[in-house]
């Protein structure tokens, strides 16, 4: 049990002490009053440590996530949706699922990340050609300026435009990734809750009495 | 067990077994399980949740040279248990209306 336990906390590094003490605790005096000494038995209990520990870990992350939301800035949400999809997906390799099931979550994970990758590359593509526009433009009316007044003041005028344009835009397009971010993120963890398995603790039968 | 239990309800089980006495984890977990489909593994977060919004606090107490953290019911853990309940017989009633086949005013 203490070898079991042992292998459980050092493999919660990513919580911090006093969390980590507390969940292996728990699991600690939930042994203990079970009366559960072998180390087979625990695995048979509450699966391997490192099943439990994906799962505590993966359910740290999307409470956390649950938690949050409203309360956190977009940009903090947007980080822990990452984390929250990260430990799902730690969560998946961990647990034994038949592999029919496996592969059509890879491919959906493949298929949602290439979806999102895409759309983010499609909006950087498009800003920086505008930026490069803009900056162009500004250029080239500087340039300019000495030979055609007006010409000069156009292309300047365009690319202070296109820049304060883009400015403005600003937020919504961060609002927008960040959007992607939390929608793949949900995906993510609904795919998580369809598909894991449950060991036989949680399937409810009492094997130790 | 094919129905799966909400987080609500499943906070308001706990509570409700914590209205009629203090438990530690592994008796709270036994005394679920004579009743619905659960798990220490699922068990362990909704405690903490219940920790941290302040419906239930903890304190150890020595059992044969280790400690037993026991769970007890706060105040505003009490008003949450009434509010669960309440929200309960309004679904059920519900759901069992619409399971037979009852109340089909508009049909």
């Amino acid at each position: 049990m203490n070898n079991y336990l042992a292998k459980f906390n050092d493999l919660l590094v990513q919580l911090n002490d006093s969390e980590r003490d507390e969940v292996v605790e728990f699991y600690r005096e939930y042994l203990l009053d079970a009366q559960i000494q072998d180390y087979d038995d625990c695995v048979a209990e509450l699966g391997t440590p490192k099943q439990l520990a994906r799962k505590v870990l993966a359910d740290y992350s999307i409470r956390f996530n649950e938690d949050l939301e409203g309360n956190l800035s977009k940009s903090q949400q947007s980080k822990a949706g990452i984390r929250a999809i990260w430990w799902v997906i730690l969560a998946l390799i961990s647990t034994p699922i038949t592999i029919p099931a496996l592969l059509f979550i890879l491919v959906a994970l493949v298929v949602v990340a290439s979806v999102g990758f895409a759309l983010l590359v499609g909006i950087a593509g498009v800003l920086f050609g505008v930026t490069v526009l803009g900056i162009a433009m500004l250029i080239g009316g500087v340039g300019i300026i000495t030979q055609s007044f007006w010409a000069g003041c156009f292309y300047l005028g365009s690319g202070l435009a296109i820049i304060g344009a883009e400015l403005l835009i600003a937020p919504l397009v961060i609002w927008f990734i960040n959007l992607i971010i939390q929608g793949i993120s949900v995906l993510v963890q609904r795919l998580y809750h369809r598909f894991v398995k449950k060991n036989r603790a949680e399937r409810g039968g009492r094997h130790h009495a | 067990m094919a129905i799966q239990i909400s987080s609500e309800l499943l906070d308001g089980c706990v509570l409700a077994c914590l209205k009629t006495q203090d438990y530690y984890g592994y008796a709270l977990t036994q005394r679920l399980q004579a009743s619905i489909s659960v798990s220490e593994s699922t068990l362990y977060p909704v405690l903490r949740r219940l920790k941290k919004n302040d419906w239930v606090t903890t304190y150890d107490q020595a059992y044969q040279g280790r400690n037993r953290r026991y769970y007890q019911l706060t105040a505003t853990g009490e008003a949450q248990l009434a509010a669960i309940q309440k929200e309960w017989a309004t679904y059920n009633q519900a759901i069992n209306t619409l399971l037979q086949g009852q109340g089909g005013a508009f049909a």
